[in-house]
């Protein structure tokens, strides 16, 4: 059994950010409320590529929404989805065993998690368990393939908000997502905005 | 609340990103500089195989048993073990008089792997094996084996006790090679494993056929692609969604071979090796056309290479059953049925195969070898449970993903 380094970092940050937290619990009275982010950044696929086979494009932009209810001083859950570009090859030269021919390739992500939330002071951890729909497009001698699966994955991410009006809160967040089936991470930076729906 | 929430995020976390990534690759080991072997002359395939049979292992049970069975194929030697499923897999040469047999010894139900160095000097029977004349009760076979790549200084004594009686019984490698392909760089139903076969005791294989987009039959086993089996990350989810240049071009399989069409599968086994018995386990109704075409063709040039090469459609389901039925290829395209007695003779298929968890079921067997046809079990890989198959007397092939340990049991039974 080997610990992935990324996971072992996360586990620690959890565990800090955790213990911080149960430890500085205030006996205030505590309120609900229901939150629509939105938010969107750049996103980087961390996981190197074993086959190259052109111009490899690993970053783009990245897109989420997500629909939150808890309490506005510990625990909230939530539902997240949005969008991931995964990466991207060209390649006008590509040479085949068939021939020479023009190939292009792309892997998106639709993540669709359900999302689990720890918040103080303005900064969120989050930790979303579900499934991503991958989603793959190839064009190789004029033919299209696309195809797609669901992979089952999740995602850790910190992130900080602070309030602009009374619904309005603008943050930042650094997200990591992993899909395990397919053994892809990524990393994203995104800016948010944060709607309250419902709540004091 | 707090406490508990945070112990359940770690508990959570914890099972969710601990995973178990396990290396089984072995490293086979050569000899550098290729060895004795590298100044040797060939040994025709005939001469090889005067030294098919049962030994005494004299010295050397600690890691081979008490028993091994030796077989060559081409220009390979095998050596089958008793113990941990154990086979030395030897290239064959000779210095003047003297057999070389260099190669290397593993375990297939583990790691364990070294060199191995056997040889037949000229005045031990080296001159009368090239000459034609079999060895007797009184012949010994002595080399030395090694750990890994260190030099082999374990000695190894095998004394002949009796020959081979039948090699016409089905030892059929799984995925093309059996569970051989977690644990070399082979990837499962590659052109490489294929090769391999019958160095691990395979007297044929089963591989997985499905078709591209664009109507080519490929080996692959899942529907879907994913990591398990190959790299390439924009191969993503039914493998029927992908042209056929598309795959060649984006996706290798696990240990960077090109995912194989049914076609090159062939060329290989006709060309390539001699196994007898290919069982094409078609994986979707509109696979069974492309291939049967295919078996035709290389029914045909078996035969005309001289060859007995026996092709079988393999059907495991009702929908691919329905299928060779409207098809109406009974009378063209010999099957493998995976159902009932009755549906193999309601498709008049050449093969009955049975789960083995069924047990022997000696007589259907017997009902399917008078009406002509034969009986192969899947997929049997327990050592204990082989025995009854064996003394039923009415199998005719094991699917199996230890080729090794199958014809171990199964000479050493005879």
């Amino acid at each position: 059994m080997s610990f992935n380094k990324y996971s072992l970092l996360i586990i620690l940050v959890m565990f800090f950010t955790g213990f911080v937290s149960s430890q500085t619990m205030e006996s205030e009275p505590t309120t609900f409320r229901l939150v629509l982010e939105v938010g969107g950044g750049y996103s980087y696929k961390l996981t190197e590529p074993k086959l190259t086979l052109g111009k490899y494009t690993r970053d783009g932009i990245s897109g989420t929404v997500r629909l939150k209810w808890g309490s506005s001083k510990f625990l909230g859950i939530g539902v997240e989805t949005g969008w991931i570009p995964i990466s991207s090859t060209t390649n006008d030269g590509f040479i085949s065993e068939i021939g020479n021919t023009h190939l292009s390739a792309s892997l998106t992500a639709i993540p669709v998690l359900a999302l689990f939330s720890l918040q103080r002071f303005g900064i969120q951890l989050h930790a979303g368990l579900g499934y991503y729909l991958v989603a793959s497009s190839v064009t190789i001698f004029d033919e299209q393939s696309e195809s797609s699966e669901w992979n089952l994955g999740y995602l850790v991410s910190l992130g900080y908000a602070r309030p602009l009006s009374s619904d309005f809160r603008i943050g930042a967040e650094l997200k990591w997502h992993n899909i395990v089936e397919q053994q892809l991470s990524i990393v994203s930076v995104q800016i948010k905005l944060l709607y309250q729906i419902y709540g004091e | 609340m707090g406490k508990n929430v945070y112990k359940i995020f770690i508990i959570l976390f914890s099972l969710i990103v601990l995973s178990c990534e396990q290396d089984n690759i072995v490293n086979i080991p050569a000899f550098s500089g290729g060895g004795k072997l590298a100044g040797s002359q060939s040994i025709l395939p005939n001469q090889i195989q005067r030294l098919n049979g049962i030994y005494t292992v004299i010295e050397g049970a600690d890691q081979l048993g008490k028993k091994v069975v030796i077989k060559g194929t081409g220009n390979t030697l095998s050596v089958f073990t008793g113990k941990n499923a154990g086979l030395i897999v030897f290239h064959c040469g000779r210095i003047d008089s003297t057999l070389i047999f260099e190669g290397y010894w593993r375990y297939t139900q583990g790691s364990e792997t070294g060199l191995a160095q056997f040889e037949i000097p000229a005045e031990h029977n080296g001159i009368s094996l090239l000459q034609g004349i079999n060895p007797t009760t009184a012949f010994q076979f002595h080399g030395k084996i090694g750990e890994g790549s260190s030099e082999p200084v374990t000695q190894i004594t095998l004394q002949f006790d009796r020959p081979i009686k039948d090699t016409t019984f089905g030892i059929l490698a799984h995925r093309g090679g059996g569970r051989n392909s977690d644990r070399l760089a082979e990837s499962e139903n590659s052109l490489g494993i294929i090769q391999l076969a019958e160095s691990f005791g395979a007297t044929g294989i089963e591989i997985d056929v499905r078709l591209t987009k664009d109507g080519i039959p490929i080996l692959f086993h899942d529907e879907n692609f994913s990591p398990r089996l190959v790299n390439g990350e924009y191969c993503v989810g039914p493998v029927s969604n992908f042209t056929f240049a598309a795959i060649r071009s984006l996706c290798t399989l696990k240990n960077g071979e090109p995912i194989p069409t049914l076609k090159e599968a062939m060329d290989v086994v006709l060309t390539k090796t001699s196994l007898s018995i290919v069982w094409l386990d078609i994986k979707s109704p509109e696979a069974i056309s492309p291939a049967a075409a295919l078996q035709q063709e290389y029914k045909a040039k078996a035969a005309a290479a001289g060859r007995t090469l026996d092709i079988y459609l393999g059907l495991a389901t009702d929908e691919l059953v329905a299928e060779y039925k409207k098809k109406n290829l009974s009378s063209s395209a010999d099957a493998l049925c995976e159902l009932s007695v009755n549906e193999v003779r309601n498709i008049n298929a050449k093969v009955w195969a049975p789960r083995w968890t069924l047990g022997p079921l000696p007589n259907e067997s017997e009902q399917m070898r008078s009406e002509g046809r034969k009986t192969f079990v899947w997929t049997l890989d327990q050592r204990e449970f082989m025995l009854p198959f064996f003394t039923s007397g009415k199998i005719d092939a094991i699917l199996t993903n230890y080729p090794a340990l199958v014809a171990f049991e199964y000479y050493v039974f005879q």
